[in-house]
């Protein structure tokens, strides 16, 4: 059983915003009606779960489906990146079911039911691999707005310029629904797709068969398997669903609508993941390398068979990937700190109150978009390193989820069941030897003969 | 309310229920859960993770100095 932290009950600003949210939903659902209602109540409920999976259709995400689509066409890897969305989905939901029973963020449970040991290295380690991948998103900012002819300066920053306001609405309601109506924006891939005029009976057979894998199972494959596994499932998801679920302040009985706005958000960036493999599809049936490509190489390559509205979509739709991306990462690494220090952690919180969370916010963002602008900055070794830490940091997060969404005297009735476990462990598992391969990779490259 | 609480209920407009949907809210978030007592797999597998983290250090290092 939780423990007061501190003495007496008087709310703060950010809880005061945050009833005003519970006492909408109260109303609703004490108000006889049908579907409508109770679809009003889950539109109040819904959110954390479409953006966490939205978010990581980040750019560097979207240009991996991208390479993926223009490397081996329309084949194994539809199926197999559907399929990574369904693990993301496990992982997920877990962290919003644990966010709702607790009102507690992902760092602050560690730290609390591990010491703070485990506390600082959850957070330390977020704060480093997120920081390097907000670089990454920066580089797809600029990298989408350069193909209409944007300055760096302007478009990077214009995203952090974006980040910063959305923040400043010190309204946790307000800000998500500004992020949720940018991060829908990643459905411009679907007309991109569409208007590359796609075989619908080989994306079916692909579906159903997994195959065809051109080449076979060689190391590049293996590489591009974990850069998309890497792409669906990475440690600040956990982070941010789990602190968005409880800023928002949604509690066990939320739990079903926690669950069906989670499976809603990975099966509508998988449908946009998907979609951005189909538009780069044509690359590889006319024999197109398109190793080491940018955003901008990427739109203008496709444009023959997409036309110039297609490739404005896909370069838009990368902008739009790292900026929403920059916003929900940035977020995560903010709820992370500020539980570890035992700050306001909160979108509700004013700016006066919540001043750590949000120089955390603002700060990451920030230095992030001055890297990216700085003339010099080897940004290509910094890919490469997100890649290794992404990798490499999901399974001590997902260890603690695991062990957190079991722990009875945390989660009583809530922790999970037997079938929820095998599949838990199962994810947990494969992506801890997916690290330990990527690793050996890493150390030992002529292990896969690469 | 000498606290000032209820002057921040009037600036939000709040009224006797949502303020005591803040005061629950402010008690769920100002409350925090005790030490676990690890049993001997979970501390078994805490120095597992130990290793795993100097094992993740180390390639993280080899790939810096690659890349150096």
């Amino acid at each position: 059983m939780a423990v007061p932290l501190e003495s007496g009950t008087d709310p703060a600003a950010e809880d005061v915003r945050r009833a005003r949210g519970r006492l909408a939903v109260a109303r609703l659902r004490s108000a006889r009606g049908g579907l409508v209602a109770r679809l009003r109540v889950f539109a109040l409920l819904s959110g954390p779960g479409i953006l966490v999976f939205l978010g990581e259709n980040d750019a560097p995400s979207m240009l991996s489906y991208a390479a993926t689509g223009a490397g081996y066409g329309i084949g194994f890897f539809l199926p197999f990146v559907a399929a990574t969305f369904a693990l993301g989905f496990i992982v997920q939901e877990m962290a919003a079911r644990v966010g709702a029973v607790t009102n507690h963020g992902h760092a602050e449970l560690i730290f609390d039911r591990f010491g703070s040991f485990w506390g600082r290295f959850a957070m330390a380690d977020l704060l480093v691999g997120n920081f390097l991948t907000l670089i990454t998103e920066f580089i797809g900012v600029r990298a989408g707005l350069g193909f209409f002819g944007v300055p760096p300066a302007l478009a990077v920053g214009g995203a952090v310029a974006l980040v910063l306001s959305a923040a400043a609405t010190a309204r946790y309601a307000t800000w998500e629904r500004i992020t949720l109506g940018l991060a829908l924006c990643n459905a411009v891939f679907v007309p991109v797709a569409l208007l590359s005029h796609p075989d619908w009976g080989a994306v079916g057979r692909a579906m159903a068969t997994w195959s065809p894998l051109p080449g076979g199972l060689r190391p590049d494959t293996l590489t591009l398997m974990v850069s998309n596994i890497g792409a669906t499932v990475t440690p600040w998801m956990l982070f941010f669903q789990q602190g968005a679920v409880a800023d928002k302040g949604l509690e066990a009985r939320d739990i079903g609508a926690a669950r069906w706005d989670t499976a809603i958000g990975s099966a509508i960036a998988a449908l946009f993941g998907l979609a951005a493999i189909i538009a780069t599809a044509p690359l590889f049936a006319h024999g197109i390398s398109a190793q080491n490509w940018q955003a901008a190489q990427f739109a203008q390559a496709i444009e023959p068979y997409v036309g110039h509205a297609g490739a404005a979509l896909f370069a838009l739709g990368i902008f739009e990937a790292g900026a929403v991306a920059a916003i929900t990462i940035s977020t995560s690494s903010a709820y992370a700190f500020a539980e570890v220090m035992r700050a306001p952690h909160s979108l509700n919180a004013p700016l006066r109150e919540g001043w750590t969370f949000y120089a955390v916010l603002a700060g990451s963002a920030g230095l992030a978009g001055v890297i990216v602008l700085a003339p010099g900055m080897p940004l290509q070794e910094v890919v490469i390193i997100v890649n290794v830490i992404a990798v490499l940091a999901m399974p001590p997060a997902l260890l603690f989820l695991l062990l957190i969404a079991n722990d009875a005297e945390v989660m009583g009735p809530y922790r999970n069941a037997t079938g929820w476990n095998v599949a838990g462990v199962g994810v947990t598992a494969f992506l801890i030897l997916v690290g330990l391969a990527y690793a050996a990779n890493v150390l030992f490259p002529s292990l896969l003969g690469a | 309310m000498a606290d000032g609480t209820g002057e921040l209920a009037i600036h939000y407009g709040a009224d006797a229920a949502a303020f005591d949907a803040a005061r629950h809210s402010a008690a769920r978030r100002r409350s925090a859960w005790p030490r676990r007592a690890l049993s001997g797999h979970v501390t078994a597998l805490m120095w597992m993770l130990r290793l795993y983290v100097v094992g993740m250090l180390a390639v993280v290092a080899v790939q810096l100095v690659r890349l150096v």
